[in-house]
């Protein structure tokens, strides 16, 4: 076994380059990932033998905005909690004009017409996603008062 | 006088219970984790019984009495910790007066995840990741949402953070038991950023034919399951092996446990379920990897380069969007790959949080400009379901230098370059424990024994420039000398490909124990033609050059026909220098995988 470990261990000195900075993303906001791009190249390719989690995330029934301050405005929770946890992919897809997650927060706010509501995202992408730090809150609140 | 009723109805449900031998019964000892004698839980606190672990009857007896003689009402009584025993002791023995109880925690979490079904989810391998070659299982609770983004995952994995741990030890500790195992339980979509978005692994999919009330037997018993742990073993009792106690306490009448001995790959897991007819529908979800070479496949060189240029902030928008050479539909696909290549740059850290968003955001406002284009076509590769089965057993025959042989093999597990890669990563290998045994005229031999071999052989792109790599530490015949040398190796290289296949270059250093040792070095190149259906050939050339001069060639052709999902024949000639001359073999074998 030892062999194995310090072959692996060779490997990953080898292949550091090609593994750097893939780790879980968790918590919330534009791109808020949490980026260890430090792991080590051995820990990475061994992740995976016990898909290793921190504890403190076992039970994460409301943990779409672990990490997040409740916002001001909120249509609903669960919409909050999905932006929150969503900002990139619903940035990216509102730009497209379509995509699951738009369908998915189209559900949430119970809007009918989802082909509708995702064109009026596209179309009115820069007054919902005024910069590139926008917050969550501000995304619903611009959403709300393009579709109201 | 209500204590002596109560008294009354517990002696009389204890009663019953032994009379019906019911802590025997099959389903009792699900809701225990006991596969025969001793529960596989290791928290003291899953029991209730002094000695729970290993006495079925005593814990059975101890929960009927825990739940007459509540003592609190809320979230902290028996019954509330403990849903699904309560519920199944009761339907069983038709317990009376039993306490009434108000369970606030455990109603939040079913109102909250408004169980309706259950899928099984498979992430494929994470490419040039070892481990991950195996793949990963969870389940997924479907609420009546129709967005399955709004499902909850259940997982199981090692409550170890890797970032903490020496990386040896984390590896060790993985394999022998070293962490405690957690169920966990989060937000699909979650899930998704984890696999899909930034480990680059397909996710597929697959629905389980579960009824309204075996999901909400599931439900109640993953609460008992809450914050309990066991130990955690890499090879039998890991992530995919606890999500078959799940589907057992649903169905008790399934037993997915049954097709496993001692090893849990995660695919296998998905083959059990299904051969229990447990699966109705399949579904796919490509990785953010899989969708940028999606896009490869659509861009142009010019768009390739301005999505790159994009990403990298070395060219605005603006420019793609007044550039004259490009239809829409191009630049629509330019401006898509470019947001997906720039957010692949931040999860890889080549990028800091604030130069991402503002260059993210400018590209998509871009797009945004550009309207509704067509959808970006992403073939839906063959189901890791219609790949070939973990353990391999090889019957063949051949001649070397003249003689003839026969040869014997068995691999426990689970892939290699020559296998049929449908359903598999090409490219990748995984073997522990490889072992072929030949007989001829001077008798019985052992030909190779491997105790582990990776490969990861990933093709460079426009957009992807990854390492190839791989490693090998075994026993078998590739010294100088006739005989069965223990060697390890580490090489890395690159490799290219396209439709047609792949080829690779690798650097190799090797070590040789024999009675002194010698170190080599080898240079090899391979090339994979995939020649259809699943059937392959490959050549792979080497040359190895010894410490102390010594120099050797080797060479291999194989072609394997794919005859069936589990059946192959394989066609292979060998060359290997060897000090007293060269030696040939050729060989036909038949695999089967089971």
């Amino acid at each position: 076994m030892k062999k194995v470990l310090v072959s692996l261990a060779a490997v990953a000195a080898l292949s550091s380059a090609a593994f750097a900075g893939v780790n879980s993303q968790t918590g919330c906001g534009l791109g808020a990932m949490i980026i260890k791009d430090d792991s080590s190249a051995l820990m990475l390719a061994l992740q995976a033998t016990t898909n290793g989690t921190s504890a403190n995330q076992t039970f994460g029934i409301t943990s779409g905005t672990s990490g997040c301050k409740r916002m001001p405005l909120v249509m609903n929770d669960r919409a909050a909690e999905f932006v929150a946890s969503n900002m990139d992919q619903l940035a990216k897809e509102a730009a497209i004009g379509g995509g699951e997650s738009v369908d998915t927060l189209a559900e949430l706010l119970k809007v009918d017409d989802k082909a509708a509501f995702a064109a009026s995202l596209q179309q009115n992408y820069n007054s919902i996603y005024t910069s590139g730090d926008v917050k969550m809150a501000d995304v619903l609140d611009n959403i709300a008062t393009v579709e109201g | 006088m209500p204590c002596i009723l109560q008294a009354d109805v517990l002696e009389n449900a204890l009663d019953k219970a032994a009379a019906t031998g019911l802590a025997h019964s099959r389903y009792w000892h699900l809701l225990l984790h006991m596969p025969g004698d001793v529960s596989e839980v290791d928290d003291p606190a899953f029991f209730l019984a002094p000695g729970g672990k290993s006495d079925a009857e005593a814990e059975l007896n101890a929960t009927l009495t825990a739940l007459y003689g509540e003592t609190r009402f809320d979230d902290n009584a028996t019954g509330c910790r403990f849903p699904a025993r309560r519920a199944w002791l009761q339907k069983q023995l038709g317990l009376e007066g039993l306490p009434e109880l108000h369970c606030s925690a455990y109603e939040t979490l079913v109102r909250k995840m408004d169980p309706q079904s259950v899928t099984l989810v498979f992430s494929s391998a994470h490419i040039n990741s070892p481990a991950s070659m195996f793949g990963h299982t969870f389940l997924r609770i479907d609420s009546s949402y129709e967005s399955k983004m709004l499902s909850y995952a259940i997982n199981y994995a090692a409550g170890a953070d890797p970032d903490k741990e020496n990386g040896v030890v984390f590896a060790v500790k993985g394999l022998f038991g070293g962490y405690p195992g957690f169920y966990s339980l989060l937000p699909y979509y979650e899930k998704l950023k984890e696999y899909r978005d930034t480990e680059q692994r397909d996710v597929w999919e697959y629905d389980l034919d579960l009824h309204h009330d075996e999901v909400m037997a599931m439900i109640r018993h993953i609460w008992e399951l809450k914050g309990v742990y066991n130990w955690y073993f890499f090879f039998d009792e890991n992530c995919s092996y606890n999500m078959l106690w799940l589907m057992e306490i649903a169905r008790p009448d399934v037993d997915v446990r049954g097709h496993f001995a001692y090893h849990i790959i995660p695919m296998e897991t998905v083959h059990a379920t299904e051969e229990e007819r447990l699966v109705r529908a399949k579904h796919y979800r490509p990785s953010k990897r899989t969708l940028l070479l999606a896009y490869e496949k659509v861009l142009d060189r010019r768009g390739e380069a301005e999505a790159m240029a994009l990403a990298d902030g070395t060219l605005a928008p603006r420019a793609v969007l007044n550039d004259p050479a490009h239809a829409t539909q191009m630049k629509r696909y330019t401006l898509e790959a470019a947001s997906e290549l720039a957010e692949y740059r931040l999860m890889k850290g080549e990028v800091d949080k604030a130069t991402y968003s503002e260059r993210f955001h400018a590209i998509l406002s871009a797009r945004a400009s550009l309207g509704k284009g067509e959808q970006l076509p992403v073939a839906t590769p063959r189901n890791p379901d219609e790949g070939h089965r973990a353990t391999r057993a090889r019957l063949g025959t051949g001649w070397r230098d003249g003689h003839p042989y026969q040869q014997l093999g068995i691999r426990p597990a689970y892939h290699d370059l020559g296998d049929s890669d449908i359903g598999f990563m090409p490219g990748t290998q995984i073997e522990f424990l490889d072992l072929l045994a030949r007989y001829d005229q001077d008798g019985a031999a052992v030909e190779r024994a491997t105790i582990v071999s990776i490969t990861s052989l990933a093709p460079q792109s426009a957009f992807f420039k990854p390492f190839s790599w791989r490693m090998h530490a075994g026993w078998d015949q590739n010294f100088v000398t006739r005989d069965t040398v223990f060697s390890t190796a580490v090489g890395a290289g690159v490799a290219a490909g396209g439709s047609w296949g792949y080829g690779y270059v690798l650097a190799e250093p090797e070590l040789f124990v024999t009675d002194k040792g010698y170190g080599a070095l080898k240079t090899t190149l391979g090339l994979l033609f995939k020649v259809g259906g699943g059937s392959k050939l490959a050549a792979e050339g080497g040359y190895r050059f010894y410490a102390d001069g010594m120099r050797q060639w080797t060479g291999l052709v194989e072609h394997t026909s794919r005859l069936s999902q589990n059946n192959a024949l394989k066609l292979s000639f060998d060359y290997t220098d060897k000090t007293a001359g060269a030696q040939r073999s050729f060989s036909a074998a038949f695999v089967h995988y089971y």
